[in-house]
């Protein structure tokens, strides 16, 4: 800074105070420290005795039974197909995960694994689900009162009927009524919303054919 | 929570609870109280694993739970902190400690209470004592009474204690934010009455079907007996305040002799129950219960007692120090004067190993003349100048040694300032408490380092070790188990050998690196408590 103009090694203060020579700086660095520098001195050698190799013992053992206890908790991983040959003998020392159970009353409740949650999830999932169906259902249905005018209708109530009658255990039973429905609609391979039966062809041609000429 | 404590905990975890649980711990450890869905939330773990995990970390104290910050509707929240799952570093001294105390029983007992956790007393002795008869020879059996007994001596010796059950939430608890310690109950060291008269049982050797059976039998056997409910823990503290009086005892032996350190262990042993954990120093002692309490083996003369009790009052390292003159004079053994010497002489050995004698002079110089310019640690220290000042910079640079600016001008102009050298004993403790977290973190690392790369190796030899106890088992000709034997080729064989060598070199520094960690946190925890 201020001494940069007359000379690099000169100082702005009187450098004797801080008991620096001007030939003793040390070295200026060249890069950030290496990231394992040499060490001068080693390290003293571990103590070995009987009580050292004792607890050496100790803590192996603690380690390989901790890690057999049902507390040692694993990811659910994909298992390989072909179980390899050293699992089978790693696995007859495992201990059951359900022989554990921890002492609940030293536990919040929340901690505790509650089955019957898990049962009444799905009942209330398939009520829903059967009743969005009825209302797909009743929906196509009156959209094909709407389109038709009688037959569809005695067709239609076989299939509520039918739908009621034969109560499905699952989600997927339902969905795959759903799809039935759409097929069992048709008594024929004929989608009856594409066929036109010439009905209403005839009272709406007289309207058109002033400005067609049919050829 | 620093970061070195974090990854240390991790580890430690990751090796004793698995992965699960070590996710779940250190998310709990970095981000303080959180309740079950936060949990869930963040970490992404399935509910299941997540609430397995907290049981497990229940279980074994490392995490407490308390009802939530808003008010007594909220969800429970969980806390987690370092200590308890650093303490999984020192169970095998514990239970080398209780070997030592209490013998095969006591060390069985202490050991299962390390593995799981919490246990009701009559699951600890039939455990332990079917664990005792499988070591017997044939026809001997361990009776139930024995380990009863040994479980009943090391409560009365406060070394178990009763865990505290899990308040269901009622208004009647305690709204305090700092959860109860198991001191607090009343019936803490209380044995419990429970019927249980039986011997121990002989586990036959293991093949599958046996153990199907052994298991529904035990399952049977599980009739109550009296003491449901009531569950045991180790606890620490009495072990440490264990640990802290045989360090300075041994402190003792070496500094001075033999006799000194037995006259200083009696002083301890005999205000072992009137003394508080956080006690500065112990209770006093006159020069007549102490030469009274001598162990008989002992036969010194009543004046050479008071001569060894002025020499340990007058040594510097003020282990002992004289607090009255009635009863041929009054002595205590200051505590915390002597685990923060213990703690000294811990950093000056550290400066030592790492720079050099010359440095640890220097070192100890600073620490005893408090702030020295320059100029005065050459002449004091007796090094040449310039070594002096490398020195001094060295270990400036790493920290254990601060820098201290005292201005004559408010402008703290260079050449009108002081500059004096100064080594602070807490704050240094406190980083190479750190270092050495770290150092044990690092040894961990290096120790799955060496089983990841030589897995294949490991998992060949378990495998045809497994064969050859097979072979043997069904008596096999030697013929057939020597082939088995050269499954693994002699470049392997020394492989394995080395490998062996290096992962049990880890493991022992571990152990010896521990020590140094609980000197450190004693000294440090001493401070906390009297400040």
């Amino acid at each position: 800074m201020a001494g940069r103009g007359r000379g690099i090694g000169a100082f702005s203060f009187n450098v004797e105070a801080l008991g620096i020579g001007r030939g003793s700086m040390p070295e200026s660095r060249v890069g950030p420290n290496p990231l394992f520098p040499n060490t001068d001195f080693k390290a003293v050698p571990l103590k070995a005795g009987e009580d050292e190799d004792y607890m050496l013992a100790l803590k192996q053992e603690m380690r390989g039974t901790m890690q057999r206890l049902p507390h040692h908790i694993k990811h659910l991983s994909n298992k390989s197909e072909v179980e390899r040959y050293t699992e089978r003998y790693l696995k007859q020392k495992l201990m059951e995960d359900k022989d554990w159970s921890p002492e609940w009353s030293l536990l919040p409740k929340e901690l505790m694994p509650q089955k019957k949650k898990t049962c009444t999830k799905p009942g209330s999932k398939k009520k829903t689900v059967k009743i969005s169906g009825k209302d797909a259902a009743d929906m196509l249905n009156k959209l094909d009162n709407l389109a038709k005018k009688d037959e569809g209708n005695p067709e239609k109530s076989d299939d509520e009927t039918e739908k009621k009658t034969g109560n499905a255990e699952e989600d997927e039973e339902d969905i795959e009524e759903d799809i039935e429905e759409e097929d069992v609609e048709e008594e024929n391979d004929y989608i009856d919303s594409y066929f036109d039966n010439g009905e209403d062809f005839a009272p709406d041609s007289d309207e058109n054919m002033d400005g067609e000429a049919t050829y | 929570m620093t970061a070195q404590e974090v990854r240390l905990c991790g580890l430690l975890l990751r090796e004793h609870f698995g992965e699960v649980v070590e996710k779940v711990g250190t998310h709990l450890l970095r981000g303080g109280a959180q309740n079950l869905r936060i949990i869930i939330h963040e970490t992404g773990v399935p509910l299941d694993l997540v609430k397995k995990s907290l049981c497990v970390l229940v279980q074994h104290g490392a995490c407490v739970f308390s009802s939530g910050r808003k008010g007594a509707g909220s969800p429970t929240e969980y806390r987690t902190s370092c200590d308890r799952i650093l303490r999984i570093l020192r169970y095998p001294r514990y239970i080398y400690t209780t070997k030592t105390l209490y013998g095969d029983t006591g060390e069985l007992i202490i050991e299962e209470l390390l593995q799981r956790g919490h246990m009701t007393m009559s699951s600890t002795v039939k455990t332990v004592a079917d664990r005792l008869t499988q070591n017997m020879e044939e026809g001997l059996c361990m009776d139930y009474g024995e380990v009863s007994n040994a479980f009943s001596k090391l409560v009365e010796t406060h070394f178990l204690q009763r865990s505290t059950p899990a308040t269901p939430g009622t208004p009647a608890a305690p709204v305090s934010t700092a959860p109860p310690s198991p001191e607090s109950f009343p019936d803490c060291y209380k044995v419990p009455h429970m019927t249980l008269v039986g011997r121990g049982k002989r586990q036959l050797c293991s093949e599958d079907g046996e153990d199907q059976r052994n298991a529904k039998r035990a399952k049977m056997d599980s009739q109550a007996h009296g003491d449901e409910g009531i569950c045991w823990q180790v606890n620490f503290e009495r072990f440490h305040l264990h640990f802290r009086d045989q360090a300075i005892i041994s402190a003792v032996a070496n500094k001075l002799d033999q006799t000194s350190s037995e006259i200083v262990r009696t002083m301890l042993r005999m205000s072992e129950v009137t003394t508080s954990p956080t006690a500065t120093c112990t209770k006093p002692l006159s020069a007549n219960e102490i030469f009274r309490s001598l162990p008989p083996s002992y036969n010194i003369a009543r004046p050479i007692v008071d001569q060894y009790l002025t020499l340990l009052v007058d040594d510097p390292m003020e282990f002992v120090g004289k607090a009255g003159e009635s009863g041929g004079g009054m002595y205590v053994v200051n505590l915390h004067r002597a685990l923060a010497n213990l703690a000294r002489a811990t950093l000056e050995s550290v400066v030592q190993e790492r720079f050099g004698s010359r440095s640890a002079r220097i070192f100890r110089l600073l620490l005893r003349k408090r702030h020295l310019e320059q100029k005065q640690v050459e002449d004091f220290a007796m090094i040449p100048a310039k070594e002096a000042k490398d020195m001094l910079y060295t270990l400036l640079a790493q920290n254990l040694v601060q820098l201290q600016e005292i201005p004559k001008t408010p402008d703290f102009a260079p050449s009108r300032t002081f500059y004096l050298y100064t080594v602070n004993q807490l704050p240094t403790a406190r980083m190479l408490l750190q270092n050495c977290y770290k150092t044990v973190a690092n040894l961990i690392e290096r120790r799955l380092f060496e089983s990841r790369e030589n897995k294949r190796l490991l998992e060949k030899s378990q495998r045809i070790e497994a064969i050859l106890a097979s072979l043997q088992a069904s008596g096999a000709e030697p013929e057939q188990l020597t082939e088995v034997e050269e499954m693994i080729t002699a470049t392997e064989k020394q492989q394995l050998e080395a490998l062996r060598l290096h992962i049990n070199k880890l493991d022992s520094a571990e152990n010896q690196v521990d020590e140094s960690i609980f000197l450190l946190e004693s000294y440090i925890n001493s401070t906390a408590s009297t400040s």
